[in-house]
């Protein structure tokens, strides 16, 4: 009888029912949208940030204090016998290692002009088959990634600008090791578009070896990067390959003092900022959802309530106790709430399907730090499980204070009311 | 009162109540006694204000007394806590309410039923008195109505049934025929009446019109909280004593005289 009463109430105060499930919709749709929109960026984060950056890396230990990221000076002398030694260790976890060389360059037009258009980029130098670089190599648009090891990958962008297409050369100017000027012409075979514009005008692609031949760095790298098939493995791993390269075994191993060994954790340590610091807004931006929606359902519920204190007390003068009568109240609070909730579900659905379609443009703020520009939703389905019962506790909460109002009114007191 | 070995129905003893209005004291009863036996058909008379809903209220079970004490068969209720007094409302009294307090969103059959479903009596015991109250109080085309759909003498006549349906020692009717018109009232006095003499169903009931209390066999008067004179009138206007002859009644009533 309780919840059939609560249930006939409902329809019959049901503007007042199509406020408090539209006040939990709204709160639902909202958190929904909102936590499948940091999916997107955490999700974005580890799709394609971390592929990128490997799960470890291996750089000179001057790096981290230098203001030219690009110093020639900072390279790594013996790269290819420490990739070697890694390689060496035989560990199940370590996917793949492979020593990348970054470089500053100057691209030219290649025409007979006086005024050729030119372009300053941080140049690449990968393995032609490399398993990172996944937001280049997943996003070609024309030609291919490095054919045989052969020619330059840039972005569309970066082409347009310096007046290349594909096939046409393009003058690769650089400063070698010993300070020496150096240009080398290749032929554009893969033309990229990421996400990221920043980086789009910023970054091309030759093969390692190509690049050591044009810096004179033979067997050099900017940096080793490693990747794991797990990368919750990084810390142990990076400890087995501190101890492998620094020749310990006992203790607590270090590495070489000329090397700076750092797992993906410390590689993002500022997106992981950034990150943060999204999380704590849009956590705020949730929690004050939540506030106004709860505000709203308890106001709502409270009104509802007032206006049949009397037939509540009626009810309580046939017999029924103050808790039945809470109860009663509770489970009406709880239909609306699942409701509410039921719709938020569907409205946030609809919302995240249409936002991931072209993805929300976040702005430069991401791609100062690596991320796509464009962000795009995902859905996850403990998130809506949270969804939904954090929208079924508002609404309890919200309705337990007009149910604890009411029980606790005197019968009489409630029968005197002149609602 | 002399103890016989039977307790009466209702001992009012010396019974307060006291209310406070801002600063102010209002003293709503100043002191009540009176008894009822089983089978009484007890009037309240006073006019507004004196103090009758209160002292129904206290009896009734829902409200207490600041003092004194209210025995409803031997047992003092004025100590009970809110869930035996839940019991003891649902279990011993049944209430009649001046605007009717159906519950809105229930139709007259659930109206009728809501008592039994609370004292978990079973389904066909519950269908069973209900069909013969619907049938004595003449709605028997009506259970599907909602109250809203129903005349102000119609609603009432579902109250008594509601009132009637858990078989309760006493029935408080606070100002039943208020909202109703002379005829509509005398019809649903004559229903009363003939349920405590057929049934023996006690009544205490509260008015301040004249033609009501003559119905009763015994009417107290009441004047600011204190309970002024008793007079005796031995159910003057009854015309009839069974149920049947109330049931014609009622649904004579059917035909649409009845107002709010």
């Amino acid at each position: 009888m309780i919840p059939r009463l609560a249930f006939l109430s409902a329809v019959k105060h049901w503007k007042r029912s199509l406020v408090v499930s539209g006040a939990v919709a709204v709160a639902c749709a909202v958190m929904i949208a909102i936590g499948s929109l940091l999916n997107g960026i955490t999700g974005s984060f580890y799709d394609s940030v971390i592929p990128n950056s490997g799960h470890i890396r291996i750089e000179d230990a001057g790096m981290s204090d230098s203001l030219n990221p690009l110093s020639l000076e900072l390279l790594l002398p013996d790269a290819d016998s420490l990739v070697a030694r890694i390689k060496a260790i035989g560990d199940s976890r370590i996917e793949d290692v492979e020593p990348v060389l970054s470089f500053g360059a100057l691209l030219v037009e290649d025409r007979d002009d006086i005024d050729p258009r030119n372009l300053a980029m941080r140049g690449m130098g990968v393995s032609p088959d490399t398993r990172f670089a996944d937001n280049v190599r997943f996003t070609m648009k024309e030609g291919s990634f490095l054919p045989d090891g052969q020619g330059i990958a840039l972005s569309e962008r970066a082409a347009r600008l310096v007046g290349a297409k594909l096939g046409t050369g393009l003058l690769v100017l650089v400063q070698d090791r010993n300070g020496e000027p150096w240009y080398e012409r290749l032929v554009v075979t893969g033309l990229f578009a990421t996400e990221s514009s920043d980086f789009d005008e910023s970054t091309f692609y030759i093969a390692e070896s190509k690049a050591a031949a044009m810096l004179d760095a033979a067997g050099m790298a900017r940096e080793i990067r490693l990747l794991l098939s797990n990368r919750d493995d990084a810390d142990s791993a990076a400890k087995e390959i501190t101890t492998a390269i620094s020749g310990k075994s006992n203790g607590s191993p270090q590495a070489p003092a000329t090397l700076r060994i750092q797992t993906w954790q410390k590689i993002n340590a500022s997106i992981f900022a950034l990150l943060l610091f999204v999380k704590i807004l849009l956590g705020i931006i949730m929690a004050l959802f939540a506030i106004v929606s709860g505000t709203i359902i308890a106001n709502s519920s409270l009104m509802s309530v007032m206006e049949r204190i009397r037939e509540y007390g009626t009810m309580r003068a046939m017999g029924l106790r103050a808790r039945s009568l809470e109860r009663l109240i509770l489970i009406e609070g709880l239909m609306l709430g699942a409701l509410g909730a039921a719709l938020g579900i569907g409205i946030g659905f609809v919302i995240v399907a249409f936002l991931s379609k072209g993805g929300i443009d976040l702005g430069g703020i991401m791609e100062s730090v690596g991320l796509s520009r464009f962000n795009r939703p995902r859905l996850d389905f403990w998130w809506f499980a949270f969804c939904t019962v954090t929208s079924l506790i508002v609404s309890l909460l919200a309705t337990a204070k007009a149910a604890r109002s009411v029980g606790a009114l005197g019968v009489a007191e409630s029968l005197a009311t002149s609602s | 009162m002399p103890d016989t070995g039977k307790h009466a129905l209702l001992e009012v003893r010396g019974v307060t109540k006291d209310y406070r209005l801002g600063q102010t004291l209002i003293r709503a009863l100043r002191g009540i006694d009176l008894s009822v036996e089983p089978g009484d058909f007890v009037s309240i008379v006073g006019p507004s204000g004196c103090g009758k809903t209160t002292l129904l209220n206290i009896i009734g079970c829902i409200d207490k007394p600041t003092s004194g004490t209210v025995l409803l068969d031997g047992l003092d209720v004025s100590t009970f806590d809110d869930n035996r007094e839940a019991d003891t409302r649902l279990a011993r009294i049944g209430f009649i309410f001046q605007s009717f307090n159906l519950v809105g969103v229930l139709d007259v059959r659930e109206n009728i039923e809501f008592p039994l479903i609370l004292a978990k009596v079973p389904r066909a015991e519950r269908a069973k008195r209900v069909d013969r109250l619907v049938e004595l109080v003449g709605l028997g085309e009506f259970v599907q109505h909602k109250p809203d759909e129903l005349s102000g003498g119609q609603r009432q006549r579902v109250a008594i049934a509601r009132a009637l349906v858990n078989r309760p020692s006493l029935i408080i009717a606070d100002e039943p025929t208020a909202n109703l018109d002379s005829t509509t009232s005398t019809t649903i006095m004559e229903a009363m009446k003939a349920l405590n003499e057929d049934e023996k169903v006690t009544f205490i009931f509260s008015t301040h019109n004249e033609l009501i209390e003559r119905y009763a066999k015994r009417v107290l008067l009441i004047s600011d909280g204190v309970i002024t004179g008793e007079r005796n009138t031995g159910g003057a206007q009854s015309k009839s004593g069974s149920a049947e002859d109330a049931a014609a009644m009622m649904a004579q009533a059917k035909s649409g005289r009845s107002a709010t």
